[in-house]
């Protein structure tokens, strides 16, 4: 019994210790910074402020409104096509939401810079993407367009069709459905679909870093140039709380407007759909689609046309990456399997203080805290890191262990909410049995539950990894020395005139999220 | 001795009341069958035996030693869950042996009892991935599983109810057999009163979180203390004595009620004739609605009259 009450407390003391040093110490410096250094006033009332944290609700709210035109019609449209096609098609569009935002950065410019793929085949610029707020929400669109599909059209799935005969046997016209019958329907994936694209945008940080050219700045792009570059610890301290609590008002806000904003996914028959309406939709989805994957063609593209001097394997360019560029792979790789072992590891604790602590209110509170670095972002922890551990010889010696910190509370909503989610589908009668055939609390784990949470457990390491390949903002701001990422190579290859090199490390990207996307698709089987 | 013995149990969750000062006892190497309705709390008292469901007031005792505050794997017990749960990670010898080996038994003795229990069961299929099974001999590993590390006492929560008519019947006279020749004590969930009639020593007959009465199936099936242990055991057209007390129907008489065959039943030929409410299609019951004004023997002695309004 002691045996078993110490492991458990163990796992406690892994969570407790993990985010106490790396999370909460880190928020409450912020927290206090901001409070010490005063002049609220100066901060809210000041003219650049007002500026950019416009700038950060127009684009975000923007850039909703786009994701919303495109989403539902596309959403409706794939759940009328043959189920193979949706699934292939589905899956396609799902693609470029999880690839880096480096990589489709990368693609981006590649298309609308004034010299570019675009206006190489139009011979005109069509549109100036860098330092304007159509830029900004093209790219945030293009980026975001995925996941609201995704989740309109599992909301149009679950529909049961025959309400929609009854309306229609009922008189009612083709825009009456939509208005009493589709709209009500959807309406909780697009709730969804609003928080989510407006709190990524809200808070975006590589994209309006790359193309804002300094002018426009979103509220994180803020906090970073007023701490790395301006050394203005104390406003970058308030504006990162004042982001923090926008960001806990919108989701507080949702929460309230929507109740529940869950919807069921059950799979229903498939709609009879007329051959014309299939085509039309066919060929919506396709120019959906190009649209999304418009980044990631160019840089094979661009790959297939360019040669340079530079590839992984030499050692151009290490000085600007500080490193040789085959050790930039390392560490992405490195910092991938660090922080998919270790936030992965946290989550299964965190899954045995759920199931077998007899008081449950640490776990919640463990629980709630694992899923809050998704409401602060990335450069307020970071900035948090800064502040709380600079003057320590860790942070000047060893920063890798605080770039693997923001990497794993990046990726802790997922990996918990994956670990979690799976532990839900797994009987409860399977602990009483085993423990009434004499297994203990660790004894239940290692047979049982382990074996049969495997797969999400493997899924939960695979998000892990993913965010950590694709992180940027909190790598951005801590990285010194030789540990720069792929992202981070990129982006300190952007401006060099040969994008060879830059293209590869993109393409490399691309290959990884590809693969481990099939990986979990497969273990979700 | 007692086997399983509850000694006042009080269960609630919040402010709602499920048991209060509940108490019975099985002896020594019985079958106590806990028959009642869906929801009338069988499965909450097989939880509270088995240590998963907390009382909030009294003790549970298994062969005279008090478990109230043991936890489940000291308790020494067998458990058969209502849909089985074979755990799909290990293949059908792997199941049957898991008790055993968590209770570090050397791999050949292990391999020993596991052919032993499989043989005792009709289990000829230990390579075969339990997922596979039929339902009939996933209950059969079910039983195995449970009864391998030889428990003193063995709870079965509606093992049966996920099968078909006929496999039920098969299997509830399997069970019969091994459970007779076992050296265990047994509480068994159900709320089918066929499956009780087979296998009960001793039926406990829950209502509304009640006992509402314990005794052999014989005495409860025949002698029932009121409509709901009818209702519950599938008698049908059940009258209360207090309202028959003036006609002489004597012979349909069980204990505190009358119990009138379907069959029975006509209608008036004068008055109000009875309303038939519902009726299957054999007429193996009829409901009549109305208060009864007159009832009187026919001349087949068998039929009774009835008349309402």
């Amino acid at each position: 019994m002691i045996m078993g009450r110490s492991w458990i407390a163990l796992t406690v003391l892994q969570l407790i210790t993990f985010l106490g040093l790396f999370y909460i110490v880190p928020l409450i410096e912020v927290i206090q910074i901001s409070l010490s250094s005063g002049g609220w006033t100066e901060v809210i009332w000041g003219q650049l402020f007002i500026t950019f944290l416009k700038f950060s609700f127009t684009q975000a709210i923007l850039t909703t409104v786009f994701c919303l035109l495109i989403g539902i019609p596309t959403g409706y449209a794939l759940t009328r096509l043959q189920p193979f096609a949706k699934k292939f098609l589905s899956v396609l569009i799902l693609i470029p939401f999880l690839i880096p935002p480096m990589s489709i950065l990368l693609g981006f410019v590649i298309i609308y810079e004034p010299n570019g793929l675009l206006a190489q085949l139009l011979g005109f610029q069509l549109i100036d993407v860098f330092g304007t707020l159509s830029g900004v929400v093209l790219a945030h669109t293009i980026y975001n367009i995925s996941i609201v599909t995704r989740l309109i059209a599992s909301n149009f799935e679950s529909l049961d069709e025959g309400k929609i005969t009854l309306a229609k046997s009922s008189g009612a016209s083709p825009l009456m459905v939509w208005r009493y019958v589709y709209l009500p329907h959807i309406l909780p994936s697009i709730y969804a679909s609003i928080l989510l694209v407006f709190l990524l945008s809200f808070n975006s940080f590589a994209v309006v870093l790359m193309i804002g050219n300094v002018k426009l700045q979103t509220l994180e792009v803020m906090i970073y140039s007023q701490s790395r570059v301006r050394l203005n610890y104390g406003l970058a301290a308030k504006i990162a709380i004042i982001q923090l609590l926008i960001n806990v008002l919108v989701t507080i806000a949702f929460i309230r407007i929507t109740k529940e904003p869950k919807y069921t996914g059950t799979y229903r028959d498939p709609p009879k759909v007329s051959k014309k309406l299939r085509i039309l939709s066919t060929g919506w989805i396709f120019a959906v689609i190009l649209f999304t994957w418009q980044s990631i063609l160019a840089t094979v593209y661009q790959l297939s046309r360019t040669s340079g001097r530079a590839s992984i394997f030499d050692g151009n360019y290490s000085s600007l990456l500080g490193t040789s560029p085959l050790r930039v792979i390392e560490n992405t790789l490195f910092f991938g399997v660090m922080t998919g072992l270790l936030a992965t590891s946290l989550a299964i604790s965190l899954l045995v203080q759920r199931l077998f602590m007899s008081g449950r209110t640490t776990s919640y509170v463990l629980g709630f805290i694992s899923i809050m670095p998704m409401m602060s972002s990335s450069i307020t922890l970071s900035l948090g890191l800064l502040l709380a551990y600079r003057s320590t010889s860790f942070f000047s010696d060893d920063i890798w262990i605080f770039i693997v910190a923001s990497h794993i509370l990046a990726s802790l909503p997922f990996v918990t909410q994956t670990v979690l989610t799976g532990a839900k589908q797994v009987p409860t009668e399977y602990i009483t049995l085993s423990q009434s055939l004499g297994a203990t609390k660790l004894g239940t784990m290692r047979y049982v539950l382990l074996p049969l949470l495997a797969p999400s457990i493997i899924v939960a390491f695979l998000f892990g990894m993913a965010v950590s390949f694709g992180e940027f903002g909190a790598t951005f701001f801590l990285v010194r020395g030789e540990w720069a990422t792929i992202s981070i190579g990129i982006q300190r290859l952007f401006a060099t005139r040969s994008n060879f090199l830059p293209l590869q490390y993109s393409l490399i990207l691309v290959l990884i999220t590809l693969l481990s996307f099939s990986l979990v698709e497969r273990l979700r089987k | 001795m007692s086997g399983i013995e509850l000694r006042e149990i009080t269960v609630a969750w919040d402010k709602e009341i499920f048991f209060d000062n509940l108490s019975f006892n099985v002896n020594n190497g019985d079958v106590a069958v806990l028959l009642g309705l869906s929801g009338s709390g069988k499965s909450t008292i097989l939880k509270t035996v088995l240590g998963v469901q907390a009382s909030k007031t009294g003790r549970v005792f298994l062969n005279s030693r008090d478990v109230t505050n043991i936890d489940i794997k000291s308790r020494d017990i067998g458990y058969v869950p209502q849909e089985q749960h074979l755990f799909p990670n290990m293949t059908t010898e792997e199941n049957i042996g898991f008790g055993l080996k968590m209770r570090g038994i050397a791999r050949e003795v292990r391999k020993k009892r596991i052919r032993e229990v499989a043989n005792f069961v009709g289990i000829d299929f230990l390579q075969k991935d339990p997922r596979l099974l039929s339902g009939g001999e996933k209950q059969r590993v079910a039983l195995a599983r449970a009864i391998a590390p030889n428990p003193k006492t063995l709870l079965m929560d509606e093992p049966l109810s996920s099968l078909d008519t006929a496999e039920r019947l098969n299997m509830s006279l399997m069970l019969k057999q091994v459970l007779g020749e076992l050296d265990v004590t047994t509480l068994y969930v159900t709320h089918s009163p066929q499956e009780a009639e087979i296998l009960a020593d001793s039926v406990i007959v829950l209502e509304g979180g009640k006992i509402q009465q314990i005794g052999s199936f014989e005495e409860v099936a025949t002698d029932p203390v009121n409509i709901k242990v009818a209702g519950i055991l599938g008698i049908r057209n059940v009258l209360e004595s207090d309202t028959l007390s003036q006609f002489d129907i004597s012979s349909y008489r069980r204990g505190s009620l009358y119990i009138i065959p379907p069959s029975n039943i006509v209608e008036s030929d004068g008055g109000v004739p009875a309303k038939i409410i519902s009726h299957s299609g054999l007429y193996t019951f009829i409901d009549v609605e109305g208060k009864i004004l007159t009832m009187e023997k026919c001349e087949s002695k068998k039929d009774i009259r009835v008349e309402i309004t």
